[in-house]
């Protein structure tokens, strides 16, 4: 039983796989393939894209030996809003200015923690805006400005 | 007597004030992520990258090889009083250093373990001395058929050597292949996977993607791993850290062992610090008069493996320095640090830049010292960076690689494509699909590419040129011969089944 599950989990990493090579493939063919003389630029990421989806179908096909593995906790929470965190300072750091950007940052990622601690937290909070503009804006001058624009 | 001029020279670099500080500042930084488990070498280097653009490239390197090497001195403490390896490379020292520890002999684990981390690095720094140059002095006379067959050697033993499936490991060098190869191609000027995005005519960063793929999945794991609670920390004194006559006679052939196990092991392709500790383990076990008693705390069991992983993070650098090509993920991420100052690695880096090599070879050295007296007497500092606690860590990790990212290009889109590396990163993590062949594939696929093309132009056409050279063929046989012994082998076993399966139908 546990072996099919794994066996399935496989499969469907294999199939990502090959839907990947496809569509690099059928992007590939889009340029000129060119000869083995004369490589075109769609020489390398054709063959490629094929062995992508060749590999794909191996791993589908023959799956990892299957030992005890242990089973990842899936827990996602974590990934959420640590890539939340990530876009979100992306987001706000031209509009609204480093330190800002910094600060909404830190709240995010800060409940990606199983147990978030308040007093740290708002350490962090006030601390690390500051370290940011004090070593990139003022330190490293990134051409980035610490708060929003006309302030 | 020309190596003895070139060390001399190198030492004198390495002895100017900024590098010896960049020295003292890289291992020092290594010994701190060492110790502590789940940060690890490649993302702190993947993260200190984009500070070193304000450097001066010699003093970068330095810095860079220094956290690397520092951080197998500190892993193994985390190894010892934890029973948590600090990095993977750590792992095996856990069997014997962690029983050590709960005898109350932690103190000589961490002193044994520190002496014989620096005799390790120190002989593989001696292959590095003698054999680099030698080997780069060959390597000139490389044309285009010789550089594809070894860059492809080199992917594909990096693949498939590492552990795990070797089609996951392929698979993954080819999807790197790809990533390597969106932005204009050189030679036509054809945009390629661009999607539309002119922020990737000049190709993917690669510091969006290590920080993607090793520094942010790195956080992720850590998270979704932990339930919140602090470490344990096994009691321990200091006491006694120098190991007594008995020991020093039990230690000596594990050490000489350990070195040639991890020199050997750092030269090849695929085969880093981590293999090479489990080898040394496997190999003194089997020598040994007494292999039942390994796990219980024997001093061979801690030697031979902490020899080795540190001999192999030092020669991992002979093939990366003397032929620019990187045999792991952590070699690569120091290729890119290369490449972004605008110095070309190849066999010509020994003469056009004989201040970077020699000088990066003898900080090694004096970095080695410098850990010597860092985890000797200082130890005591370092373990009380176990109690830091992980959540101000990550987010100001999480910062920091923001920040990296967007100050190398002053662009938000690399922002975004740390998130998309980062969910690339995650799932392979979760699927068990190896990150390093990726990394390794993104930085030689246009390398490939590029000497594939030029070596068939020259042949017109005719692929038997790889063939041509004695050189060339037997990088090209041994990379055949890996490919049909690794994929050939699950193969084998499927039809097996097959055939056996209609004896066990409830299998």
């Amino acid at each position: 039983m546990e072996h099919q599950r794994l066996n399935l989990r496989e499969a469907a990493g294999g199939l990502v796989l090959v839907a990947f090579g496809i569509a690099v493939t059928v992007m590939a063919s889009g340029y000129d393939f060119g000869t083995p003389r004369r490589m075109g630029p769609g020489f390398m990421p054709l063959i490629t894209g094929v062995l992508i989806v060749a590999f794909g179908i191996g791993i589908i096909l023959w799956p990892e030996a299957s030992e005890k593995v242990e089973k990842p906790r899936l827990n996602l929470r974590a990934p959420f809003l640590v890539f939340a965190a990530i876009g979100a300072w992306a987001l706000l750091l031209e509009p609204l200015g480093l330190a800002l950007a910094t600060a909404a940052l830190v709240l995010i990622s800060a409940f990606a923690h199983p147990k978030p601690n308040p007093l740290r937290v708002g350490l962090s909070l006030m601390l690390l805006p500051l370290l940011a503009v004090a070593i990139f804006v003022w330190g490293f001058r990134l051409p980035v400005s610490a708060l929003p624009q006309g302030w | 007597m020309d190596t003895l001029l070139n060390v001399k020279a190198g030492l004198l670099v390495a002895l100017q004030f900024d590098n010896l500080l960049f020295c003292l500042l890289g291992v020092t930084l290594g010994t701190i992520v060492g110790v502590l488990p789940g940060i690890g070498a490649l993302s702190t280097i993947s993260i200190l990258l984009p500070v070193t653009f304000y450097m001066d490239p010699t003093a970068a390197i330095i810095m860079l090889a220094g956290v690397f090497y520092g951080a197998q001195y500190g892993g193994s403490t985390a190894s010892i009083l934890l029973n948590i390896p600090g990095t993977a490379t750590n792992a095996v020292t856990c069997l014997d250093g962690h029983p050590m520890a709960k005898q109350g002999r932690a103190g000589l684990a961490l002193g044994l373990t520190t002496i014989v981390s620096f005799i390790g690095g120190s002989f593989a720094i001696i292959v590095l001395i003698f054999l680099a140059p030698v080997i780069a002095e060959v390597a000139l006379n490389f044309a285009a058929p010789e550089y594809t067959a070894v860059i492809l050697f080199g992917l594909i033993a990096a693949s498939t050597m590492a552990g795990g499936s070797a089609l996951k490991g392929l698979a993954m060098v080819c999807v790197g292949v790809i990533f390597g190869l969106v932005g204009l191609d050189l030679n036509t000027g054809v945009p390629r996977f661009q999607m539309g995005f002119v922020e990737l005519s000049d190709g993917m960063s690669i510091v969006a993607l290590a920080m993607g793929l090793f520094g942010v999945a790195e956080i992720l794991l850590n998270l979704m791993r932990s339930d919140g609670t602090p470490f344990v920390i096994e009691k321990f004194n200091l006491r006694s850290m120098f190991p007594g006559p008995e020991e020093r006679k039990a230690i000596r052939g594990p050490i000489w062992r350990g070195a040639l196990i991890g020199t050997g092991c750092g030269i090849l392709p695929g085969t880093g610090a981590t293999i090479a500790s489990f080898l040394a383990y496997a190999t003194e076990r089997r020598l040994s008069k007494y292999p039942e008693k390994f796990g219980t705390g024997v001093v061979e069991g801690i030697a031979a493996p902490e020899t080795a992983n540190n001999a192999a993070v030092q020669s991992a650098f002979i093939p990366t320095l003397s032929l620019g090509i990187p045999g792991d993920a952590v070699m690569a991420v120091m290729l890119g640090a290369l490449m972004i100052h605008g110095i070309a690695p190849g066999p010509a880096l020994v003469r056009q830049e004989p201040e970077l090599f020699w000088g990066l070879i003898m900080s090694f050295w004096v970095g080695n010292i410098i850990l010597l007296a860092l985890n000797l007497p200082l130890i005591g500092i370092f373990v009380k960076i176990l109690k830091i606690p992980y959540d101000t860590l990550y987010i100001a990790m999480l910062l920091f690689i923001c920040l990296g990212v967007y100050s190398i290009r002053n662009n938000v889109f690399d922002v975004y494509l740390v998130i998309l590396f980062g969910i690339i990163g995650v799932g392979m993590l979760l699927w068990r699909y190896p990150a390093a062949p990726l990394l390794l594939g993104f930085l030689l696929g246009p390398m490939l590419e590029e000497n594939a093309r030029r070596a068939l132009l020259v042949s017109r056409g005719n692929f038997t040129a790889f063939f041509g050279s004695p050189v060339s063929a037997i990088f090209m046989c041994m990379s055949i011969a890996i490919i049909v012994w690794s994929i050939g082998r699950p193969v084998a076993r499927w039809i097996r089944l097959r055939r056996l399966a209609p004896l066990y139908p409830q299998e």
